[in-house]
């Protein structure tokens, strides 16, 4: 029998297995774990690499996987996926767990690592302020930040944004700037105390990219592959911690079984998962349950331990809208080929007038393909070419992130097929904090019109949460404790999102991980007895 | 002239590469299997009737007419990415801050004639 068996290879299960390893405890995971095709890796710049070969491979794939937004009969998923080399990370999802989605589009993983596989390699702190309706404050979670930025290396700098996420001495020195993001940043330091009045901060990203050499892995070397390649030296994910926690014997790691339900004996709980690709039944025995399948993936075993084909648990996810920014000074420049594709910089608006806190991420543009971009563009087909080649070396794009108040949480339920069924809510979002966001980006130099912003379909902030919330007292099924035990199921654990009463307006994936060691912890104190 | 060169020479004004073409075809093959019998005969006929594909595409785009030709030349757009004797149409490596400026003013007027064209030859296609 397993001491801890933990379902999922994501941030929170790798986080909680490294806690439990810390304190000298092997725990069993039991993932379906597909990984990264086995490909000659690049080694060179995208633009070097393309130039001297045909990239039809690297950006469209022999089952032209890279069309897959042009596909009339597929809903339409995030660039970054529908690269033949990362489609491993949604590979099969629908088959493995299908769902039904009503206005709501859920992005599933079965990968090794889970999601982060293509994360965007942000990670902020959750302070007191996002930790509102939490049974857990900051300072709970503090060792935890502190022994993961060890774990992992993060660059970024203590700055403007240090507020909202947090003092860090660890950091590595920050990514260098593309010239997008320091004219953003320079005009920014111009109108600083004007626009800090106003609530904004502007500050480089806590990201987990190295800057410089550690432990093997290469510091960040601006080659525009991080739409591309699976596994970039410089970026962390999970599946390596993963991969040492092996090495060291700390885990066993089950690769391909699909985790169906639990059921009690005795002492002990007994997981039910099907192996891939037999299809048949196997059972796992342990002494304590860690569910770390993802907010979703967690629920929908919770639900189908029980049988339950009639609750409707709460699903939530971060609202976003997507601002293309233009410079004008930059049109016509050449490209920046030596440049970071993911974020740049963090935008934060914590707006009295609008009572709300909003964060951004400014991305520049140089990853994607351009044939991405070209239906953005309402110009007749050659002159839409022309304006890519022109106007994209002065193009950046935010994501802006909205917290969603719980009663406009989707909603979760499993039918009796087994499949999820989810129907997302429609969440109004004020056009004047739009029109006021557009305001403040003109003195940071940078230019958009509101019929130009784009609202992400509700699921594509890829930042779910909430399905079995942790309260102070649990009184109610799919609820937990402060320690993520679910409530009537004694030594069961959730430790990923699911267990997030409420979703700040950043990116949780570092507060995920945080929590999901302090529940690690709490399980070790308890088979320590 | 068959489709694939068609939808090519619209927007490079050069002959299609034998390999892009190849792959043309067999991604066309999968894309067109979303469309009704009725939209890819409405699609063939526009292809076979129409010379000037790129005029009839811009306003097809922003009428929502012939859903298919849209989805294609899109396809070649992200086609031609991949080769690098087409890398020049998408990415400029020389500051060219006037031409930049120039070619955004003259895309503009250039894509106003291409729209007008397109109605004319979208209406000659209902006759």
């Amino acid at each position: 029998m397993n001491e801890v068996l933990i379902i999922g290879s994501g941030i929170s299960g790798i986080s909680a297995a490294l806690c439990l390893a810390d304190q000298g405890i092997r725990t069993c995971i039991l993932d379906v774990g597909f990984e990264p095709p086995q490909q000659e890796k690049i080694n060179i710049n995208l633009y070097d690499f393309c130039d001297k070969n045909d990239c039809f491979d690297l950006m469209i794939g022999e089952d032209f996987e890279g069309l897959h937004n042009l596909d009339r009969r597929k809903k339409n998923i995030p660039a970054k996926l529908t690269a033949p080399r990362m489609r491993f990370v949604i590979d099969r999802a629908q088959e493995l767990s299908p769902v039904k989605e009503t206005n709501f589009q859920l992005i599933q993983s079965f990968a090794k690592g889970g999601l982060a596989n293509a994360w965007g390699a942000g990670l902020m702190r959750y302070k007191s302020r996002d930790l509102k309706g939490f049974p857990v404050d900051e300072g709970e979670l503090v060792p935890y930040y502190e022994r993961l930025t060890k774990e992992i290396g993060i660059s970024g700098e203590n700055d403007d944004l240090t507020p909202y996420f947090g003092q860090d001495d660890f950091l590595q020195r920050p990514l260098e700037l593309s010239a997008n993001a320091s004219e953003i940043l320079r005009n920014y330091f111009k109108n600083r105390k004007k626009l800090n009045k106003q609530g904004v901060f502007v500050g480089r990203p806590r990201l987990s990219v190295l800057s410089e050499e550690r432990e093997g892995r290469r510091s960040c070397s601006y080659t525009n592959l991080e739409f591309w390649q699976p596994h970039l030296s410089c970026i962390y994910y999970p599946s390596w911690t993963l991969d040492r926690l092996i090495d060291r014997g700390d885990v066993i790691y089950r690769k391909g079984f699909l985790a169906k339900s639990w059921y009690r004996q005795e002492n002990a709980i007994v997981v039910v998962a099907e192996s891939i690709p037999e299809r048949k039944r196997y059972s796992f025995k342990c002494r304590k349950l860690v569910l770390a399948a993802g907010a979703v993936g967690s629920a929908k075993l919770a639900l189908a331990s029980r049988k339950d084909y009639q609750s409707k648990l709460p699903l939530l996810d971060n609202s976003a809208l997507q601002f293309p920014f233009i410079f004008p000074r930059r049109i016509g420049k050449k490209i920046e080929k030596h440049s970071f594709g993911l974020t740049q910089l963090i935008f934060v608006y914590d707006s009295k007038k609008h009572d709300c806190l909003t964060q951004g991420s400014i991305l520049e543009m140089t990853s994607p393909a351009r044939a991405e971009l070209f239906a953005s563009f309402p110009f007749a087909a050659a002159d839409n070419l022309r304006m890519i080649k022109y106007t994209l070396p002065a193009l950046a794009v935010m994501q802006l992130y909205l917290s969603v108040p719980p009663e406009k949480s989707a909603s979760l339920s499993l039918n009796k097929t087994g499949a999820l069924e989810i129907v997302g809510e429609k969440v109004e979002i004020s056009k004047e904090l739009i029109r006021d966001i557009i305001k403040i980006f003109r003195s940071l130099g940078a230019y958009t019109f509101p019929f130009l912003v784009q609202r992400v379909p509700n699921g594509l902030g890829i930042h779910y949460a909430g399905t079995l919330p942790m309260v102070k007292l649990p009184k109610k099924l799919y609820q937990c404790t402060k320690f993520g035990e679910l409530f009537a199921e004694p030594h069961v654990y959730a430790v990923d999102g699911s267990v997030f009463p409420s979703l700040s307006a950043k990116n949780h994936a570092f507060a995920v991980m945080a929590n999901a060691m302090r529940i690690a912890d709490h399980i070790a104190k308890t088979l320590r007895g | 002239m068959d489709e694939a060169e068609k939808i090519f020479y619209s927007i490079f004004k050069t002959p299609i590469p034998l390999s892009l073409r190849e792959r043309f075809q067999r991604a066309s093959m999968i894309l067109s299997t979303g469309y009704t019998q009725e939209e890819l005969a409405e699609h063939d006929r526009a292809v076979n009737r129409v010379n000037d594909l790129e005029a009839l595409e811009l306003v097809a785009r922003h009428t929502k007419k012939f859903p298919l030709l849209v989805v294609k030349l899109h396809l070649m757009i992200y086609l031609a990415e991949t080769l690098p004797e087409y890398r020049s149409f998408y990415i400029n490596r020389n500051d060219t801050p006037y031409k930049g400026w120039g070619f955004l003013f003259l895309s503009s007027v250039r894509t106003i004639l291409k729209f007008l064209k397109g109605f004319l030859l979208l209406a000659r296609l209902k006759i």
